[in-house]
């Protein structure tokens, strides 16, 4: 908090309506902020399913919102896989034709995907910005330093993939999750280091196969290995 | 009379996008809302992007509908696959996914308390981004307010503890990946029952001697707050939190009472229908069960406001939440009103809590957690809960081994609905209706109402003073849009 001057954050600040929309307004005035975006920006119905606010009787769009705030900012960090990449809001049809925030504002974006995104990535995001070492990004934009490695290949259960012990169906413990349709050798992110929740849990520790919740094509034609029951039988 | 319009959006301290446009009179001095319309501002049509993927993505993909209440849609679509695919999931699966949702109601209504609805009361520390905020009305001396401030920090940190005893079980949280049809993924193991109860043992004690009594000291200075906001008096819960592996048992029951009385009556899904009369979708799908509800969206649409569709339980319009569960489960009956729900919100989180205790006790780590699920060729169910704000309800059909159709209705779309067929304002603008302002610049009392019911959206509320003698409200306008 003494680093950082939160100028605008709907669930949090205390103002609220045009005293709210005054304060992003100011930093805009201002220019030189860090512009931190969630969410996909929808682009159907002419930008009209996701209002930012109303100022005057006048409604601003979600995507002219982003549009004029990406202008000023001089830098803009995309959180989740929806702002970074769209995400689940433009998987197919993409009913509201959702796009990333940076194939709308077509300005250089550090994306930090994840769904949700690790608190501890958007920390580290803010800090290595302010600090001017964030390093270098791999092709979708992430920095290397968080999404360089794939969850497989610092898997806690990476052992058991290579002693071929797997499981056969969910509940079984300390076994490699391949076979159940984990997503983690094609997943970049740090969960394995990171864990979830200060190190609560993360979710091949319990079980649950890598949804790949962190990749530009997330979430794919189906998250989960299926099994069909022939009804004929 | 001068002419004033006040522009209040977004309404902060929510989640999620939504409209409220309040119109205020004058009378004799006072000035009163005299209309409201709720406007939801956002779309997504996840619905359809379920349609033609396997039912067994239907878990995670609604759990991204809210990063506040996603345990809620995961319950909401095990219940409904498991039912379509004719299983019963294993008893430690059934105790597992009520420990996640149970964590999930402590964190989300201390964060409803703390962070979101108590700085309608007091003023925030002098930095932002607590401050600036509007100083209308504020009551609370000043050495309450450091205590409640104080406690806004600790709350955080009992959030974060919630959160981290959700994701013991959960896997994570936000978004908890251990939600399968079948049952559970996660095993049982021992230490995590320990540090379960470890921290049962912090956050109880916190939500008996800071969170209740909190909201007590609050009312105790806003006691005005009893008559303000009442709504609907139509109160529904659809259950939650199966005790028994037929769900026929539950610690909070499903029923409904009509204008605050406490007689009950049964609820039955099949009388719930969507109208979208004023919602920006076809006509051709107005009234329609959830069963075979249809989402299609039409913008822009003649007198349609909302993107929310209006669900109404016989044609009437029911505030979900809470203080609705509590009350159908005879455990709250002091009355419907601003304040009586954040203490309904405060003893319902003390009864999960305290239930909590229980259940984690009677996980058995050498049974199962999982019964192997096949997705069925075809089959229609739907599954029924109760989001931390209220009923929920997931109906699937499926269609060779895919989703034929889903469709989600969601408590704020209960509470937060616009208006129906027959013009009936949905419970959230009823309740905002008759709500006296004392400074129409800073409608701080409109807000009071709002966040009281916790709606998962962020708001946008416009206040329009109307000109003497000017009609204050035209059907089918939409004001500043």
């Amino acid at each position: 908090m003494q680093t950082v001057n939160l100028a605008y954050h709907p669930a949090l600040m205390g103002a609220t309506g045009e005293l709210a929309v005054a304060q992003a307004k100011r930093a805009y005035d201002n220019g030189g902020y860090i512009l931190v975006v969630e969410g996909g920006v929808p682009t159907a119905f002419g930008g009209n399913t996701c209002l930012a606010w109303t100022v005057q009787g006048k409604d601003t769009t979600f995507q002219q919102a982003v549009l004029d705030y990406s202008a000023r900012a001089s830098q803009v960090i995309a959180v989740g896989t929806c702002a970074s990449y769209g995400g689940v809001a433009a998987a197919a049809p993409n009913p509201t034709g959702v796009k990333g925030v940076s194939a709308v504002s077509l300005k250089n974006t550090l994306n930090i995907p994840g769904c949700p995104p690790h608190p501890d990535w958007i920390v580290w995001a803010i800090a290595h910005l302010l600090t001017n070492s964030v390093g270098p990004l791999d092709c979708s934009n992430r920095p290397i330093g968080l999404y360089g490695q794939s969850i497989h290949q610092n898997c806690w259960r990476l052992a058991a993939y290579q002693a071929n012990q797997h499981a056969t169906a969910y509940g079984q413990d300390n076994l490699c999750l391949f076979d159940l349709g984990c997503h983690g050798p094609q997943t970049q992110a740090a969960c394995p280091s990171t864990g979830w929740n200060n190190m609560a849990n993360w979710c091949v520790d319990a079980n649950a196969t890598c949804l790949g919740c962190t990749s530009p094509a997330f979430p794919f034609a189906a998250l989960r290995r299926t099994t069909n029951a022939n009804n004929g039988d | 009379m001068p002419t004033t319009v006040t522009s209040i959006d977004p309404v902060t301290r929510l989640e999620g996008h939504l409209k409220i446009e309040v119109t205020i009179a004058s009378d004799s001095g006072s000035q009163k809302v005299v209309d409201a319309k709720a406007t939801g501002t956002m779309f997504r049509g996840l619905e359809n992007i379920l349609v033609g993927r396997p039912p067994d993505d239907a878990p995670d993909i609604t759990q991204r509908i809210c990063g506040v209440c996603p345990v809620s849609h995961g319950m909401a679509a095990v219940t409904a696959l498991d039912k379509a695919a004719g299983l019963q999931a294993p008893d430690n699966a059934r105790i597992m996914r009520n420990l996640v949702l149970g964590a999930n109601y402590i964190q989300s209504h201390i964060l409803h308390f703390y962070h979101l609805a108590v700085q309608d009361f007091i003023d925030g520390p002098n930095m932002p981004p607590w401050q600036p905020s509007w100083s209308t009305d504020k009551r609370v001396d000043k050495a309450t307010t450091d205590v409640l401030v104080g406690h806004y920090v600790t709350a955080l940190d009992m959030r974060r503890m919630a959160h981290e005893m959700g994701a013991l079980f959960g896997g994570r949280l936000p978004h908890p990946p251990a939600f399968v049809p079948g049952g559970f993924t996660n095993s049982v193991r021992p230490d995590r029952i320990s540090s379960f109860q470890s921290y049962l043992g912090v956050l109880i004690p916190f939500i008996q001697n800071t969170y209740i009594p909190d909201v007590e000291a609050l009312a105790s200075y806003y006691p005005d707050y009893y008559n303000v906001g009442g709504g609907t008096g139509n109160l529904m819960a659809f259950g939650v939190f199966d005790l028994d592996a037929s769900g026929a048992n539950k610690l909070l029951r499903s029923g409904r009472v009509q204008n605050a009385s406490t007689a009950q009556q049964t609820m039955d899904p099949n009388q719930i229908t969507e109208q979208v009369a004023y919602s920006w979708y076809a006509n051709s799908t107005n009234n329609l069960k959830p069963s075979s509800g249809q989402t299609t969206p039409q913008f822009p649409k003649t007198n349609a406001y909302s993107w929310l569709k209006a669900p109404r339980y016989q044609n009437a319009p029911y505030e979900v939440g809470p203080l609705a569960r509590m009350w159908v489960n005879g455990d709250y009956s002091r009355g419907i009103s601003v304040l009586d729900r954040h203490l309904a919100r405060a003893q319902e989180t003390l009864k999960v809590a305290l239930a909590l205790q229980t259940w984690v006790a009677q996980l058995d780590p050498s049974a199962p957690v999982y019964k192997q699920y096949s997705t069925p060729e075809e089959g229609s169910a739907f599954g029924l809960t109760e989001a931390p704000r209220g009923a929920l309800g997931h109906w699937v059909r499926i269609n060779n081994h895919k989703i034929a159709n889903y469709q989600v209705v969601t408590p704020t779309c209960w509470n937060a609905s616009p208006m129906d067929n027959a013009g009936v304002h949905g419970p959230l603008e009823q309740a905002v209706i008759g709500t006296t302002v004392l400074n129409a610049a800073e409608p701080v009392e409109v807000l009071r109402v709002i966040h009281s019911y916790d709606p998962c959206l962020a708001c946008a509320v416009h206040v329009m003073r109307p000109k003497e003698g000017v009609r204050v409200f035209a059907l089918g306008a939409v004001p500043g849009a």
